[in-house]
């Protein structure tokens, strides 16, 4: 079975060698998104996150497959076909960002870019059995980046350990004046290095992640991922956080609201595909979107288009908006009392292909550690925390305060240093 | 609140998607919405999105040379190498 891990292979001698997910803009390297429309596009600039990498001596060695523009969980709405799992290759490498995740952990790269929009770099690695990290919202430029969804996306970096991570957010991180949401970050945004050092984190554990549906086996890797940081020093307690459940609602609509404006580009007009078959204006666009987009994008629009639309706005969108609202507020009262929050960053183990894509309501759900964080434009970074009995790889979740990108990768590195996954 | 077949006729032309495919959506789109209905239980009394939080930044509104006309042409799918064709649009 074909593994779908790049889209487009770039040789390379360099010896920091950098895979970067294909929806990241390569000025003459075919950038694709993972879709149709984009199948032949070939960038007339770079992402400010690759030129800044490049010039701190990284070398592109591939673009990334990918679920088509970020919409997806598993990898399987690639139009180039699903990345499988690396360790079991009948189930999914988990998406958006499946190729870099998968790269990483063949070793095909030293390291590799993913986004998370909704999760994309934390659970494709907690399937890979990888470290990935979404850094806090403009931390890193977007410049460059094929938007999904403008409030939500952030670029971040995929390697087999919290090291590799701080090594390439050290590289791309900060300030871009050709993206308006990034920030001039904070004296303490990382470390000059990590050190590892946990004593006396104060790591809280939301009782609301622990229930139906996590699968035991995660569960209680997870758990045990949570001793690990009480052995090392750490307090480690339990909190609450009541508006967790509807986080995945309220991402969904922001998403794709948000979704349906980013892809009205899509036209055939400036660049991409130009669809088959028109006989005047409208056509074009009706064919070209049509033919050139998957249907897990049309559903995404056409739902953001939706919840956006006149009688509607009010009741979903503006609803939804006030949620978010609410659960960042209940993030920053728990970061007054934790520096860490720790939960699973996916309730199972990947699944197998072909078992998610014919209930979209049901894989949206399995967001649900995920989701809150982009919602709240905070940093987290799923470690590796244990395999399951049929030695597939569950991952932790580290959530820090936002600009607390630094707390969390040093946290990481030091239960990866302790000892980490047993 | 279901979706229609009428109101996704609807929504595929508002967003120029084929009205077939949008129609084959509705028992999907319909279970995504029910899930939906969790945000109606979220106490948002006090959430005023109206108010501003913090300034952007802005940079200095200089002149920089722009983009290179070629380059940006030679992405598009048919062109006269000064702007993009397109079927008439008027008729």
């Amino acid at each position: 079975m074909k593994s779908n891990i790049f889209i487009t292979q770039v040789p390379t001698e360099g010896t920091k060698r950098l895979a970067v997910k294909d929806n990241i803009c390569t000025k003459g390297v075919r950038t694709t998104a993972g879709s149709r429309i984009l199948e032949h596009f070939v960038p007339p600039y770079s992402a400010t996150a690759v030129d800044r990498l490049m010039a701190a001596g990284w070398s592109l060695c591939g673009k990334t497959n990918m679920d088509e523009f970020g919409m997806g969980s598993t990898g399987e709405t690639s139009f180039f076909g699903a990345t499988v799992n690396p360790v079991d290759p009948s189930r999914v490498a988990g998406g958006s960002s499946s190729g870099s995740a998968a790269a990483v952990a063949l070793g095909l790269c030293d390291a590799a870019l993913g986004t998370d929009t909704g999760g994309s770099i934390r659970q494709p690695a907690a399937y890979c059995g990888v470290t990935g990290f979404k850094p806090s919202y403009g931390a890193v430029s977007r410049w460059g980046l094929i938007a999904y969804a403008s409030s939500l996306d952030q670029i971040g970096p995929i390697g087999k350990t919290a090291e590799d991570c701080y090594q390439v957010l050290r590289d791309m991180c900060g300030q871009d004046e050709r993206d308006m949401t990034s920030r001039a970050l904070p004296a303490d945004f990382l470390p000059e290095g990590l050190n590892g050092e946990v004593k006396g984190l104060r790591v809280g554990m939301p009782r609301e992640c622990f229930g139906g549906g996590l699968d035991s086996e995660v569960e209680a890797a997870v758990r045990a991922c949570g001793a690990k940081f009480s052995d090392l020093g750490a307090e480690v307690s339990d909190c609450s956080m009541p508006s967790f459940s509807a986080a995945v609602a309220a991402y969904y609509v922001i998403a794709c609201a948000e979704a349906s404006s980013n892809l009205s580009r899509y036209d055939g007009v400036k660049y991409g595909f130009r669809g088959e078959g028109f006989e005047n204006l409208n056509e074009m666009y009706v064919n070209t979107r049509d033919q050139g987009f998957g249907s897990e994008v049309q559903r995404r629009i056409l739902l953001g288009t939706f919840v956006l639309s006149s009688g509607y706005y009010d009741a979903y969108y503006k609803r939804a908006s006030a949620v978010r609202e609410v659960i960042r507020r209940e993030f920053a009262r728990l970061f007054e009392e934790y520096d860490l929050l720790l939960m699973p960053t996916t309730p199972t183990v990947a699944p197998r292909l072909g078992e998610s894509l014919s209930d979209p309501a049901t894989m949206y759900k399995a967001d649900l550690y995920t989701v809150p964080v982009n919602l709240a434009g905070l940093p987290a970074i799923s470690v590796p925390c244990g395999v399951n009995r049929d030695g597939l790889p569950i991952g932790a979740q580290l959530i820090g305060g936002f600009m607390k990108d630094g707390l969390v990768l040093n946290a990481a590195y030091g239960f990866q240093q302790g000892g980490g996954a047993k | 609140m279901e979706l229609t077949k009428e109101m996704l006729r609807h929504l595929a032309k508002l967003s120029r998607l084929d009205e077939g495919a949008a129609m084959g959506m509705e028992n999907d789109l319909n279970r995504i919405l029910e899930d939906m209905k969790i945000l109606e239980s979220i106490d948002i009394s006090g959430v005023d999105l109206l108010t501003v939080k913090e300034a952007v930044s802005l940079r200095p509104d200089m002149v920089k040379p722009s983009f290179d006309r070629e380059l940006l042409l030679s992405c598009a799918p048919e062109t006269d190498g000064e702007g993009y064709f397109v079927p008439k649009a008027v008729e």
